[in-house]
């Protein structure tokens, strides 16, 4: 009975470990989802935050093996494909931030909600820079400015609450993870 | 919110394979981008935007049902609000309507007495599937929308979707159940089109603002400010007659005329898809005719 018990235990600790790594690519995803979705407040249109952008930045900070390059790569193809857009341009884009911010983790790392934000307020300028360039690259000069612009700025204005969702998930899949560990003998 | 320090940050990135992939799939993004601005009017990589949005399309289309359900709500309690005053406009409207009606009947009638005594060869019939916009793309690069509905139920590349207001775009991509409205204000769309009172025609050129851009305006011809606009049919695609919007004035002195489009791309939400059969030019036929004789040669030998 205990050993059935504890064999279906470790089956849950298993899927934790896989939640764990799963995480950050279903929640990037699900903000894809919600990016593309044709969401109006009182029939007026408003620029979407870049969700995806704000779970890359959040787990690059915080556990960057559980966001790597491919999955960076995946989320910007995923959502070029999502949006009709040329091929390459948020992939570029993101791969090309996270390639920044990667490098200055440890500038951010354990500090505090504003330090993280203005970061991420930095992160934003510089996505928002790569993107231009993507669009010129494959489609000329014609970039709607103001557009990303305020994308920009709705994006950097959401941080926050989303930063406190990730963070979150993050512990609830924490706990997995140790339960995984402690039932491979990881853990005492 | 508290990110644990790491004790070594770098120590993922200074990893090879890491890095080395990292280089490798912005190069892959730069090959793509450059690929896409190479392709031209082509839709670069079209299979693989026809599978993602089939495969998309469900998961948006579960997405979008509580959303249209809290957006309908928003809806019907602004409705509730202005009812009154919304009632008075409609009677008013409506009593103006019926004296349209009875004077388009008129019209109506003269007209196919005229094409029946020219004997005249009038428009392909029309079919209109309606379909929800479930999921759009407003960035700042691109403006379109998808559908669920695809190739079985008619909906090829080409063919105009309009809303009430006016037409909003054309379809670039199909799948079997699913495919993509390319909105008129989009940097990729062209559409013909001809102006009221006028034999000339123009092209109505996305630019990615709320006003696109009249190019190839007939030599000579300076439209007015307020002419209306409507498709001119003469890419053998889109139905003729089909109201667009009207010419505002260019941004500065000696830049291009713009249109301000009568349906408003902010606010898509259901439409119409109108597929007609296409022309087959003459050119076309005579290729058929010679398969068809091949054919019949190689059944009798």
């Amino acid at each position: 009975m205990s050993t059935g018990i504890t064999r279906l235990s470790s089956v849950a600790a298993r899927v934790g470990l896989i939640a764990w790594i799963g995480v950050p690519t279903l929640v990037s995803l699900a903000g894809l989802l919600i990016y593309v979705a044709p969401i109006r407040f009182f029939q007026l249109y408003i620029p979407m935050p870049l969700f995806p952008l704000m779970a890359i930045f959040f787990w690059a900070m915080a556990r960057p093996k559980m966001m790597p390059p491919i999955v960076v790569f995946g989320i910007g193809i995923t959502q070029d494909l999502l949006t009709g857009g040329a091929l390459g341009l948020w992939a570029f884009t993101y791969l090309f931030s996270y390639a920044v911010m990667t490098t200055q983790s440890d500038a951010f790392s354990g500090r505090g909600g504003g330090m993280l934000w203005a970061g991420f307020g930095l992160m934003v300028i510089l996505t928002v820079f790569a993107a231009a360039i993507a669009g010129i690259i494959s489609s000329g000069w014609k970039v709607d400015w103001v557009h990303l612009l305020a994308q920009g700025a709705s994006t950097f204005f959401v941080y926050p609450l989303a930063g406190k969702l990730y963070g979150s998930l993050l512990r609830s899949t924490q706990q997995s993870r140790r339960l995984y560990d402690f039932h491979h003998g990881r853990l005492s | 919110m508290a990110i644990r320090r790491s004790t070594n940050p770098f120590a993922w990135l200074r990893g090879f394979w890491t890095r080395a992939s990292l280089v490798f799939l912005i190069l892959i993004s730069v090959v793509m981008l450059a690929v896409n601005n190479r392709s031209g009017d082509e839709i670069a990589f079209e299979g693989i935007r026809q599978i993602a949005d089939e495969v998309a399309s469900p998961a948006m289309q579960v997405i979008d049902m509580p959303l249209s359900g809290v957006q309908n709500v928003g809806k019907w309690f602004s409705s509730y609000w202005n009812s009154a005053a919304r009632l008075r406009e409609l009677e008013k409207e409506n009593r103006n309507l019926r004296q349209w009606e009875t004077l388009s009947n008129a019209l109506q009638g003269k007209i196919l007495s005229y094409e029946e005594l020219l004997n005249m060869q009038g428009e392909t019939d029309i079919n209109v599937v309606s379909a929800r916009i479930i999921a759009e793309a407003r960035g700042p690069f691109v403006r379109s929308g998808l559908l669920r509905v695809g190739r079985i139920k008619g909906i090829v590349v080409g063919q105009a979707v309009v809303n009430p207001q006016g037409v909003i775009g054309r379809i670039v991509t199909v799948g079997r159940n699913s495919s993509r409205v390319l909105f008129l204000n989009d940097l990729n769309s062209r559409v013909p089109v001809t102006f009221e009172g006028a034999v000339s025609r123009a092209i109505i050129s996305g630019n990615n603002t709320r006003f696109p851009e009249l190019t190839y305006i007939g030599e000579g011809f300076v439209p007015e400010i307020g002419t209306k606009i409507s498709t001119s049919g003469d890419d053998g695609v889109l139905p003729s007659g089909l109201l667009v919007g009207e010419v505002i004035a260019p941004k500065r002195e000696g830049g291009k005329f713009q249109v301000k489009l009568y349906a408003n791309l902010a606010i898509v939400d259901f439409v119409q898809v109108l597929s007609r059969p296409p022309v087959i030019t003459p050119e076309q036929e005579i290729v058929e005719d010679n398969l068809l004789d091949a054919e019949l040669g190689d059944v009798a030998q």
